[in-house]
């Protein structure tokens, strides 16, 4: 994804209300990690109201599942949504990945209790906190998740450490 | 470095696990915009490095 469309990304969905959580890398980057991602994670509520934001949101993005047949019929609506949780898309903005739940946590409630507001490009967006990251990368337990969690602890640790001072 | 004197035991352990602090300590001063701007465009460069290695790939075996 270039730099310049993960901008947009965020707007649209911001601009257009859809309640979500950043997770994954991107979360990972967004609380100092040194983590390259090229991607976009995002944990969504299941709500009927946010499917309908979140169709309306992607639309003008050509959203389609990524690696499926280019012949496979897909129109991302709100009853798609309704009909799937985690789905893999490539927008042309780019990759976005939309999660139902967040392994580790559960839904889009305990993605919430795990998440913090950060200001991005002006927005205040919501956040996979680092304590939620290294519960859910712990629990995903893929080799590529467990190398992160040495990073999301230490700077959960200068987190602390900056508190205290 | 003066961070290194102040070091707690859970950033003592990150350090021996190959953390290298000052990657972290540089990017928490940047705002999350920086953080996430630069993200992708390392990205971005990492795809075009890539893609031209593919090039390459490709050129050779004509």
């Amino acid at each position: 994804m270039l730099a310049t469309n993960i901008e947009k990304l965020l707007k649209a969905l911001y601009d257009q209300g859809v309640e979500f959580v950043i997770i994954g890398g991107a979360a990972a980057v967004l609380h100092g990690s040194a983590y390259v991602t090229g991607d976009l994670d995002v944990c969504y509520s299941r709500e009927k109201e946010n499917l309908k934001k979140l169709a309306t949101a992607l639309a003008p993005f050509k959203a389609s599942l990524r690696g499926s047949p280019k012949n496979l019929p897909f129109r991302l609506d709100a009853d798609s949504l309704k009909s799937g949780l985690n789905f893999t898309l490539t927008t042309d903005l780019g990759d976005l990945d939309i999660f139902g739940e967040v392994t580790g946590l559960g839904g889009y409630g305990a993605a919430m209790a795990f998440s913090e507001e950060l200001e991005i490009f002006g927005m205040r967006c919501k956040v996979l906190t680092l304590e939620g990251l290294i519960k859910n990368k712990r629990a995903v337990g893929r080799a590529k998740d467990l190398r992160l969690l040495p990073e999301l602890e230490a700077l959960l640790a200068i987190r602390k450490s900056q508190k205290k001072s | 470095m003066e961070r290194s004197e102040k070091l707690t035991p859970a950033l003592k352990k990150a350090q021996e696990e190959g953390i290298d602090l000052s990657l972290l300590y540089e990017r928490l001063s940047w705002t999350p915009t920086e953080r996430l701007k630069r993200n992708y465009e390392t990205a971005e460069a990492f795809e075009e490095l890539r893609k031209a290695g593919q090039r390459h790939r490709a050129g050779n075996q004509h």
